[in-house]
């Protein structure tokens, strides 16, 4: 794939659109990187789960999971569960790179990240449209990528050296309630919400924290069952 | 479980969430998914993210919580309000964090 001028341009458009989000991204590295110490890993496990999984949300709960205990099974489903919101990112962005050859389409993958994709689709639905969709994803992608992994390294070095008291690991939920927000656009959307919400905390008794696949799939499925009957009424 | 057990596991975690990501740019070929599995699709980040969020903000020490000497439940309801009028990550953050920081120096 020759780069151009125009390639390199949306390249750099997309490392700029990536630096405002720096300021979720880089809270949420370091305190994956201390979690991964208080977990007791050694370095280059703390360091190789962030380039493996990275996808931090992931992260923490099975770096949960292996501190409690809960068997592998347990551990590799939660993750499916939690990345399952991928599945909708590939699915809604994919039609963007049907001209992308093969051989890059890994990479592009491997970049798919919450913030990467947030931008990638608000760039591509701008009405004067997107002429290399890979070179801005890219732009994007690599950006969060470098950020993540150096703010994971350094959370390592920091270990327990950042007081509790700062309260950073509350960074984590703050993100997502701003990724969650632009999620919930109708009814169905926010019954699932709701019914996952409160799932979440009403079954955090179950063991090996499996409250967190019941209240996704419970409000997976109460929001199908609100858009079904939604579709019956209005036909 | 052992260290090297477990980071066994994590390489299982990371095909599975690669696969995730790549579920419709290296397999369907950018295919449309089926619309009952694009409905469920589009209800997956609302129904994941919450999950996620009330076990911090209801109990975070564990046990259900839901008062006024609770720091993280209140810093919470109003990175939500700016979150829901601002839409940014950035002031999201930087609000329930400073809301957090401020109520615990209240109280302390």
């Amino acid at each position: 794939m020759g780069w151009g001028e125009e390639e390199r341009g949306l390249f750099l458009q997309g490392v700029r659109a990536a630096l405002p989000l720096l300021l979720g991204v880089i809270p949420f590295a370091l305190i994956c990187g201390i979690a991964s110490m208080e977990a007791g890993l050694p370095a280059w496990q703390a360091v190789g789960i962030s380039l493996v999984i990275f996808a931090g949300a992931s992260q923490l709960a099975v770096l949960h999971l292996f501190v409690i205990g809960a068997p592998a099974v347990v551990m590799v489903l939660t993750a499916l569960v939690i990345n399952l919101r991928f599945v909708m990112y590939s699915a809604s962005i994919a039609p963007h790179f049907r001209d992308l050859p093969g051989r890059w389409r890994p990479l592009v993958s491997y970049l798919l990240t919450d913030q990467a994709y947030a931008l990638s689709l608000t760039r591509f639905s701008e009405k004067e449209g997107c002429r290399n969709p890979f070179a801005y994803t890219l732009g994007a992608g690599v950006t969060i990528f470098f950020v993540w992994q150096a703010f994971n390294a350094l959370g390592l070095l920091l270990g327990a050296g950042v007081p509790d008291s700062w309260g950073l690991d509350f960074g984590v939920p703050l993100t997502f309630m701003a990724l969650l927000v632009p999620a919930v656009q109708n009814r169905p959307t926010l019954v699932a919400a709701l019914v996952s919400g409160v799932t979440a905390v009403v079954a955090s008794g179950l063991p090996y924290g499996l409250n967190i696949i019941c209240a996704a799939l419970l409000g997976i499925g109460a929001g199908l069952l609100l858009d079904t009957k939604g579709e019956e009424g209005t036909s | 479980m052992s260290h090297g057990v477990f980071f066994f596991v994590v390489i299982l975690c990371g095909a599975v969430t690669f696969s995730e990501r790549g579920s419709f740019l290296l397999f369907q070929g950018g295919k449309e998914p089926h619309p009952r599995l694009a409905k469920a699709l589009r209800l997956v980040p609302a129904a994941v993210l919450p999950a996620l969020i009330t076990p911090a903000l209801f109990m975070p020490n564990g046990s259900l919580d839901i008062s006024l000497s609770n720091p993280r439940l209140l810093a919470g309801v109003v990175a939500l309000a700016i979150a829901l009028w601002k839409r940014s990550v950035f002031l999201t953050l930087v609000s329930g964090l400073t809301a957090l920081w401020v109520i615990q120096w209240l109280t302390a």
